[in-house]
């Protein structure tokens, strides 16, 4: 016996809680049967073939279809045309065999089918097409089949494909089921596919192969929230269709978050203030019957305000007509206070008189209470507004975690780049003058840079630009931090130098992850530049005393992608007097309001502007400035830019 | 999946259409078996016909990239269309293969 149990949105918009049940029957036809709460309200035998129009009348309200597909059969074809019943599009339930479900073209299929119901999309389509085949296929394989994750191993992928075959040639392996149940809620669907086989085991751990592990992947990136619970046959996705891309907060958050709800609820301080005593009684009576006994009492608005002051509650529930100093005073005075004007009031009015009601919002109250009291109301109206309170309280500490996280991630990376008495040095040994400007679009970047004094005439020049920007990003800036300082610089040729960095780069980083590349080395003896290049924006050379401007060709392999690779040094001339820019290419890929981006010619007639005998300095500032008038808003990616000029 | 080989001794074409997912992976063995058996120095697989593939046809794509450069083949997809082509930018597909 299988059984499991869905909500399901009936006609009015309510929620109905169904459970089936299967039973396997002697002759294998299958028994289904459907329970609400209180009843049960679908009993059948599972099909062979489509239903009666009778049993299929029945199934109505609940289900599209349910039944066995035969071998062979075509699943739009056994659908019935679902478009002049609008009514029942809500859920969709459909059981097959595993050997179906791996032969035939069901996520497709079923992709068509909701396609046309819920007149989706080409993106939504797609989205829900990918997502179910990944999903379809982890059911097939690794829940009915039972085939371990390990056997993806890189070399034996045709050996595993024989594998999963032998595995549905066993008749008692491809006749398990894999049951689809989808119902959707607006733009959510809701998918479940559950399966016959053993439970999922999800501690094992991943092998590193890059064709295993893959399909969670690719589910997350179409936008569909996966839960895969240890010990369970669900595997459930929501896909939020028309998001590409787009996450959910997962629902493990929400335990957590209950329970720091509820302490923080328990501990709340409340302040009461009435002048009735007797009203005073009532409100602590229904507050000590949910638990809450941290209350102070004032008698007017006079002394709420002072205990208010000296106490800070978490809530005021206030009457608003009071002598010495009634509830509009109070609320007015207390709002004036900055401290105070999130805290939550809520006032005491009578029901029917409406003027009093609105006045109390416009002096501040939160919410509104009528008299008589109601304790459940009361006791929701308290809670709601605390769990905000909780909420705004929690979300403002988190925002400050994260920005000292951010604060101390930024400090950190700043060290890595050189700082200005470095810089100061090699200007003074090798009389190179160097303006830098390092920019990330969030608070920490995936963009690097450096200069490294090699012997007495050579200097190293390096700029490096991760892939993504943020904090991925910035993790590989410090790996290769790392990897830098472990390699003998002095010993390497340009070329030599990129060739072992990627080689390393490879192996660490993660699939999709690689770096731009530009690394240089300045011979001030015999006025060389040597550099190799993996695809970086062109750097720009230039002779002023000439005016002659040489665009470096960029391209080559980013650092990271192919392990093998061989970058080759080239050579150019570099005399006194001669200037390098290297820039990473949120320069030349910010576009301004009217879409328009700056280009290396830009850059060029920028400088062709400037006096021929103008100092370094210079250059860097009309650059610095060209960029700023350029790119007014925000960037969206780390913007670095170096200038080496021979002086 | 459909899949249709032409074979040359310089160029060889495989023209694949329809979705390409994990059942077919019996089909794609021929194009593993036609790139080591260094039948020809290139191989181009047209994609343009595709309108599905899940990550294990990426998976198998990637499987070819790598016997290809094992075997001294060079390997060339071209433009893909549509959820394809999404999901060869997903994979970024673009930087791991030349893309004709």
């Amino acid at each position: 016996m299988h059984a499991f149990q869905r909500y399901c949105e009936d006609k009015e918009g309510g929620k109905t809680l169904l459970r089936c049940v299967y039973e396997e029957q002697a002759d294998g036809l299958r028994a289904a049967r459907t329970f609400t709460e209180d009843k049960e309200i679908v009993r059948l035998l599972a099909f062979r073939t489509p239903p009666t129009q009778q049993q299929y009348n029945f199934l109505l309200p609940h289900y599209d279809v349910f039944w066995e597909l035969a071998i062979g059969e075509d699943l739009p074809e056994v659908l019935p045309p679902f478009s002049h019943k609008p009514h029942r599009d809500k859920s969709f339930v459909l059981s097959l065999r595993t050997d179906t479900c791996h032969r035939l073209p069901i996520a497709a299929m079923v992709t068509k089918h909701l396609a046309q119901k819920l007149l989706l999309g080409a993106i939504a389509k797609s989205q829900l097409q990918t997502v179910l085949q990944e999903g379809l296929t982890n059911a097939v394989i690794h829940g009915n089949l039972e085939i371990h994750q390990r056997f993806h191993a890189q070399k034996d992928f045709f050996a595993y494909c024989e594998h999963v075959a032998s595995c549905l040639n066993d008749p008692m392996l491809a006749a398990r089921r894999i049951d689809v149940f989808v119902c959707w809620q607006g733009d959510a669907l809701e998918i479940c596919l559950s399966h016959v086989g053993e439970p999922f085991k999800h501690s094992i751990q991943q092998e590193n192969s890059i064709y295993q592990g893959r399909g969670m992947a690719v589910m997350q990136t179409c936008g569909a929230t996966v839960q895969m619970e240890d010990g369970q046959k669900d595997l459930c996705l929501q896909l939020n269709l028309g998001t590409m891309g787009a996450t959910s907060v997962p629902n493990k958050n929400e335990a957590l978050y209950r329970k720091a709800f509820k302490k923080a609820l328990l501990g709340a301080k409340i302040l009461l203030v009435d002048d009735q005593e007797f009203n005073i009684f009532i409100l602590q009576e229904i507050l000590d019957l949910h638990d809450l006994h941290n209350v102070i009492i004032a008698k007017n608005g006079q002394e709420a305000l002072e205990k208010t002051i000296q106490e800070q509650p978490d809530l005021v529930i206030i009457d608003m007509s009071m002598p010495v100093m009634d509830g509009y005073a109070y609320c007015t005075q207390v709002r004036q206070l900055p401290i105070f004007t999130a805290l939550p009031i809520l006032a005491l009015t009578a029901q029917t008189d409406s003027e009093q009601r609105r006045l109390a919002l416009q002096v501040g109250a939160t919410d509104l209470l009528s008299k008589p009291l109601y304790p459940i109301e009361l006791f929701e109206r308290v809670s709601i507004h605390l769990e905000k309170t909780v909420l705004l309280n929690s979300l403002e500490e988190y925002r400050k975690n994260v920005e000292a996280d951010f604060e101390a991630a930024r400090d950190m990376q700043a060290v890595l780049m050189p700082s200005e008495t470095y810089i100061a040095t090699i200007t003074t040994a090798y009389n190179i003058e160097i303006g830098a400007h390092f920019e990330p679009s969030y608070n920490i970047g995936g963009d690097f840079w450096h200069v490294y004094s090699l012997d007495q005439h050579r200097v190293a020049c390096i700029m490096i630009d991760f892939s993504g920007h943020g904090v991925s990003a910035a993790l590989n800036v410090f790996r290769l931090h790392a990897l830098l300082q472990n390699l003998p610089l002095k010993e390497y040729t340009a070329g030599e130098l990129l060739t072992v960095l990627n080689a390393q780069l490879h192996s660490l980083l993660s699939a999709g992850q690689f770096a731009t590349a530009f690394y240089s080395i300045i011979d001030t003896r015999a006025d060389i530049l040597s550099y190799a290049v993996a695809a970086t924006p062109a750097p720009l050379l230039f002779t002023p005393a000439q005016q002659r401007y040489t665009h470096i060709r960029g391209s080559g392999v980013p650092l990271g992608v192919d392990k093998d690779t061989v970058y080759p040094t080239q050579q150019m001339p570099f005399y006194k007097g001669d200037s390098l820019l290297l820039y990473s290419d949120a320069l030349i890929e910010t576009p301004n309001q009217h879409g328009v981006m700056i280009t290396p010619q830009d850059v060029e007639a920028a400088f062709r502007k400037i006096s021929y005998n103008s100092i370094p300095q210079d250059y860097f500032a009309t650059l610095l400035a060209l960029f700023r008038a350029h790119a007014a808003g925000d960037i969206t990616d780390d913007l670095t830019l170096t200038l080496y000029s021979r002086v | 999946m459909q899949l249709e080989k032409r074979i040359e001794d310089n160029q060889s074409t495989i023209t694949m259409s329809g979705g390409f997912t994990f059942s077919d992976n019996a089909v794609f063995r021929d194009v593993i078996t036609l790139i080591t058996s260094k039948a020809s120095r290139a191989v181009n697989i047209d994609v343009r016909g595709l309108n599905f593939i899940d990550s294990s046809g990426l998976g198998m794509l990637l499987l070819a990239r790598d016997e290809a450069k094992n075997h001294n083949v060079i390997l060339t997809l071209s433009r893909a269309v549509g959820q394809v082509q999404d999901m060869f930018e997903v994979a970024q597909f673009e930087i791991l293969f030349a893309i004709k």
